[in-house]
């Protein structure tokens, strides 16, 4: 077993809560991101989500709970031979339920409402920074998950395009979705506001949760999707 | 309800193995072809050569005095002749005593002083048994110096071959399926190999490991049905190939490619199978790396 990165962390995340995860790199964000999707398990400690104990889950009852989930990887993780629209579409198809045509009309409309409206059938590949970021928060947000768990969404792109993504969380976590947006934008966090959680040597310390402005965005970037 | 049978098309059309699967795939299910066809014809062969050979009795009457030996022939002759189950009977002539001997005793060295027994063929009716012992007294009371041979020992040293021979296409179709499963989990490991992230992103989205390693089932058992169904007309060409060969050659050693329906089936089947064992060969080597992932 590899040496323990996050030691003596304790918070609980109420239910449709904002959260900026701040801290120098290295300092166990990603991995506190990955407890919470999932993607790994606490060597010891107690993790519990949606009421469930995930620490002693079994493994086979942990699909479920992943569906709830919407992750805004930092590299994005685009399945690249897929095209935006199935890429989206993936959460829903993997869920089950909707129908091929429900399915495609709810991914078109989604991604023009991000401005890929002619992007659609575009690979990752073809796609600047920005469009793949969209795509990969279309994706994230396309289930509307309980819980969206966003790492660095706005690391690889020009802050102007970081205020227009993170617009789109702050009215996602205004529909009721639990959120944490892990990042190194101080400043941005200052503007949209939000309860901050820093992390530190592997330790967190949670600070008070402030109230969101009403709209901390919009009114200084308007609505514009429309460019990468 | 609907089913879907690929609810998730997250790899790639082409390219999952490396391309090169449904060739080696094709060549398996090539040489499975030939040694159950192989196989299927001998069994025939020898079914049919020991039916025929079971409905004849060769009957020599060996005696110094060559007047009384052909009294006993002909004696024999008539009471078999009278003989229920009994077809016909015919005597060889010397000529074809010579050429049966020949192969031993070399062409033209059959001379007309040396004392050849009299060779009787019986031709039995199809389908009736005789009792053996029971028409040996009654030759042995009419000439005391026959000696009946009913092909039992030549027809068990033979059935003993062929069932050998046909265990042998049964092994080989055995092994070579086996190497095909193998082939298409290395095939398999490679294809998840190359595409990890995918299967981790969809591992991480929730995705069922079943309907993750669907996706392999899926395209593996395109891949094989390909391979499978390519090998299996290469193979039924190469087979009819060299039945064209045996044919013109005259019937000897190759025996007639006569399948029934069941064997026509089987050869059919053996490209499903190939694809069967290629998907169950992926669906255990993906559900196994999945296990591996939180």
């Amino acid at each position: 077993m590899g040496a323990e990165v996050l030691q003596d962390i304790t918070f609980t995340l109420e239910p449709g809560s904002f959260h900026f995860l701040t801290g120098p790199s290295g300092a166990g964000k990603s991995s506190l991101l990955k407890l919470l999707y999932l993607a790994h398990r606490p060597s010891r400690g107690l993790v519990t989500m949606f009421g469930r104990d995930i620490t002693a889950a079994k493994r086979a009852t942990l699909p479920p709970l992943r569906r709830r989930i919407g992750v805004v990887f930092q590299d994005y993780h685009l399945l690249d031979h897929l095209s935006a629209i199935d890429n989206v579409a993936l959460p829903l198809r993997i869920a089950g339920g909707a129908s091929e045509t429900q399915i495609r009309e709810h991914v078109t409309e989604l991604l023009a409402w991000v401005g890929l409206k002619d992007r659609m059938q575009a690979r990752p590949p073809t796609l600047s920074g920005g469009e793949k970021q969209r795509v990969a928060i279309a994706r994230a947000v396309i289930a509307k998950p309980d819980l969206l768990l966003a790492d660095e969404p706005t690391g690889n792109v020009d802050p102007a395009m970081a205020r227009r993504l993170m617009h789109l969380f702050v009215e996602l976590n205004r529909l009721g979705t639990t959120t944490i947006v892990a990042t190194h934008d101080i400043e941005l966090v200052e503007e949209v506001g939000g309860a901050v959680m820093s992390i530190e040597n592997g330790r967190l310390h949670v600070g008070e949760e402030r109230r969101l402005p009403r709209n901390p965005l919009t009114e200084s970037t308007g609505h514009g999707w429309e460019d990468a | 309800m609907r089913i879907r049978l690929r609810p998730l098309r997250f790899l790639p059309e082409s390219g999952i193995a490396g391309g090169t699967l449904p060739w080696v795939i094709g060549v398996m299910v090539y040489l499975s072809v030939l040694a159950a066809g192989f196989g299927f014809a001998l069994h025939h062969g020898v079914a049919d050569w020991a039916e025929d050979l079971s409905r004849h009795l060769s009957i020599q009457i060996i005696d110094a005095d060559a007047d009384a030996a052909g009294k006993q022939a002909t004696a024999v002759a008539a009471a078999l002749e009278k003989t229920p189950g009994v077809r016909a009977v015919r005597r060889l002539s010397e000529e074809e005593m010579a050429r049966l001997l020949e192969p031993w005793l070399g062409v033209g060295n059959v001379t007309a002083d040396l004392p050849l027994p009299i060779l009787l063929e019986v031709t039995l009716e199809p389908g009736l048994s005789l009792d053996l012992p029971a028409l040996a007294a009654r030759v042995a009371r009419i000439a005391p110096s026959a000696v009946i041979d009913d092909h039992e020992r030549w027809l068990v040293e033979i059935r003993r071959l062929a069932s050998s021979l046909e265990l042998t296409a049964i092994v080989i179709v055995g092994l070579v399926l086996a190497a095909t499963a193998a082939i298409a989990a290395f095939g398999t490991r490679a294809g998840l190999a190359s595409h990890r992230d995918s299967v981790e992103i969809l591992h991480l989205m929730g995705a069922e490991d079943g309907v993750i390693a669907g996706e392999f089932r899926y395209r593996f058992m395109i891949q094989g049905l390909k391979g499978g169904f390519g090998g299996l007309l290469f193979g039924l060409a190469t087979l009819f190939s060299i039945d064209h060969l045996a044919e013109q050659l005259g019937r000897g050693l190759v025996p007639a490619l006569e399948l029934g329906w069941t064997d026509w089936t089987m050869l059919a089947s053996l490209p499903l199978f190939a694809a069967a064992l290629t998907m169950l060969a992926a669906h255990l080597t993906v559900r196994r790396e999945l296990a591996r992932l939180p």
